[in-house]
């Protein structure tokens, strides 16, 4: 067997010598260099597993009060080997079954520290959405309207929007006879459509409701436009624009609309954090305005179906690369999922 | 090449004379002067894997700076953030060394400094952390206390009690184990010293006689809260 580098402790020391350990059958044979510093019969060691590690071998010898560490596991098999009387077999047993409990136990210390981990950062985004839940109980209204009529009017220092023409009439008739279904809403819904060569449609904070007259074009009828418009309440009095602006606002502004005076400060803060043109809704959130949607235009005698025709008829457009309407997917990612899930939430209403 | 301590104590500094072609390895932003022979170079020691292990969990900065006397010898001056003693520790004959995260400033030689998890007793008690700095190889590493360093010397079947918050290193064959600090808990608690290090020899510990997080709750006290 090749000799094993070992450190070695003089009686009384704590400074240690680079060694290396030898055997002969029975003995123990600590080499420095070619030179023999010292020996031992095996039957005077005793051996036990320490160091910082909890791996490393301890061997102390009895007879010398010397003290040999070694990092090498390879020492169990050499001690095994020249113990020809098997006066250490039960203490090489033992470090062997204490060397594995060690590795277990490294091994259960990983998964505990991932598990913390993973529970950690779920733990925050859980909170977090707590956080933002309770935030938004916090926030009146009112102030959410104030909060939108702000980038409303921001937006209109750049885009021009029409409440009068015939167009606006239009929308604002279908949009009125949706908004009657809801009861006791908050919120004072107003239509304008915007001219414009692309299709979309978007909803401010508050009630406001802005078509892109494009739409209209591409609408084939009343019912379309009531899908879409109704769909757009949905996000309104589900107040996912609001709710996306305090996720992205994070903790503080959530604690101060949690415990700040009637969430004024925070409406004043979120008015930095919604930005119309990164405006994006959730899959969650999509599904959901989807749902009020549906029960909105069948409340209001509209075709429900009107929203999904849309949806096809945009869809097959956007498939030949329409530029006009490859806005609307970016701000309204429709997937057959959506498709396939108002076609359930209508069944499901008409029966 | 050698470390040399200047104003050793609170201020200690350490200054390494180096001949062509020879490096030190220091904290990154740790450098106070250098030889214009010396060039600097920002490494992530040991490859990416061990940088992020380092910074993520050993509290030490992602990148160590390498100086190298390039263009002929000359000097480089080293010194902590925080007042304090710097301790030496010899590197050979097979033994290593660990370290509190943060303690390490500098090394010479063919050092590898590595993140190593502590058992999980001794990671949730001990305070200091789930992981240790890990130094083995060859050459002379310089480790920064907060306050004076006081060495510790533990031959085999000896043991000494260490409040965490004062641990700088320890060499690698020592043993420890967490442990209350009195008898009973109320002792424990009352006695304002909570959970305590157990080091078994054979060898050597060294400790800061100040407690940096002490430190830092005494000053808090003083900083008005605004209320």
């Amino acid at each position: 067997m090749p000799a094993i580098p070992a450190r070695r402790y003089p009686p009384g020391s704590a400074d240690s010598q680079a060694v290396w350990l030898d055997f002969e059958p029975g003995t123990l044979k600590i080499m420095r260099g070619q030179e023999l510093v010292s020996s031992a019969p095996l039957s005077a060691i005793e051996l036990k597993l320490g160091g910082y590690s909890g791996r490393r071998l301890i061997l102390n010898l009895r007879d010398s009060s010397e003290t040999l560490v070694c990092d090498d596991p390879g020492l169990l098999e050499a001690l095994a080997h020249a113990d020809t009387a098997g006066t250490l077999s039960r203490q090489v047993e033992a470090a062997r079954q204490a060397a594995r409990h060690v590795g277990r136990r490294e091994l259960l210390c990983w998964v505990m520290a991932g598990g913390i981990a993973v529970l950690a950062v779920w733990l925050l985004f859980a909170g977090v959405d707590a956080l933002v839940t309770l935030a938004i109980d916090r926030i009146p209204a009112s102030l959410e309207q104030q909060l939108g009529d702000l980038i409303l009017a921001d937006y209109k220092k750049k885009h021009r929007l029409s409440t009068t023409s015939p167009e606006a009439q239009r929308v604002e008739r279908i949009g009125k006879r949706l908004a009657a279904q809801l009861k006791m809403s908050p919120y004072d819904l107003q239509f304008s459509v915007e001219p414009s060569t692309e299709v979309n449609a978007f909803a401010v904070p508050g009630g406001n409701i802005v078509v892109l007259s494009q739409l209209l074009d591409e609408a084939k009828n009343d019912d379309e436009i009531a899908g879409v418009l109704a769909h757009e309440i949905g996000h309104v009095i589900g107040r996912h624009s609001l709710r996306s602006a305090l996720h992205t606002a994070g903790i503080w502004v959530c604690l101060r609309a949690i415990f700040g005076e009637q969430g004024r400060d925070a409406a004043i803060m979120l008015s930095n954090f919604v930005d119309l043109d990164a405006l994006r809704y959730s899959r969650v959130q999509e599904t959901a305005a989807d749902v009020t949607g549906v029960k909105l235009s069948l409340q209001a005698n509209y075709n429900p179906e009107g929203l999904i025709t849309f949806f096809e008829r945009l869809r097959k457009k956007e498939g030949s690369g329409d530029i006009k309407v490859l806005e609307f997917f970016s701000s309204h990612p429709v997937t057959s999922e959506r498709i396939d899930n108002i076609r359930k939430e209508i069944a499901k209403l008409r029966h | 090449m050698h470390f040399e301590v200047v104003h050793p104590g609170s201020n200690a500094m350490i200054v390494v004379k180096l001949d062509q072609g020879e490096s030190v390895k220091a904290e990154a932003g740790a450098m106070v002067a250098k030889s214009d022979t010396v060039t600097v170079e920002g490494k992530m020691e040991g490859g990416l894997g061990k940088a992020v292990k380092r910074f993520m969990l050993g509290g030490e900065r992602f990148f160590f700076q390498t100086l190298k006397a390039e263009s002929g010898p000359g000097e480089v001056l080293i010194a902590p953030a925080t007042p304090g003693d710097i301790q030496l520790l010899d590197m050979g004959d097979g033994q290593d060394y660990f370290l509190q995260g943060g303690a390490f400033l500098a090394a010479i030689g063919d050092i590898s400094i590595d993140t190593k998890m502590q058992k999980l007793s001794q990671a949730l008690f001990s305070g200091e952390g789930l992981f240790v700095l890990h130094c083995t190889g060859k050459g002379t590493v310089a480790a920064s206390a907060f306050g004076a360093v006081y060495q510790i010397v533990l031959p085999a079947g000896q043991d000494y009690i260490v409040d965490n918050g004062h641990l700088v290193a320890w060499s690698g064959d020592t043993n420890y184990a967490i442990e209350k600090a009195a008898k009973g808990w109320l002792n424990t608690i009352t006695s304002g010293e909570g959970l305590v290090c157990r080091f078994s020899g054979p060898g050597k510990i060294w400790l800061q006689t100040r407690n940096p997080q002490s430190f830092g709750a005494w000053i808090r006290s003083f900083v008005p809260t605004g209320a």
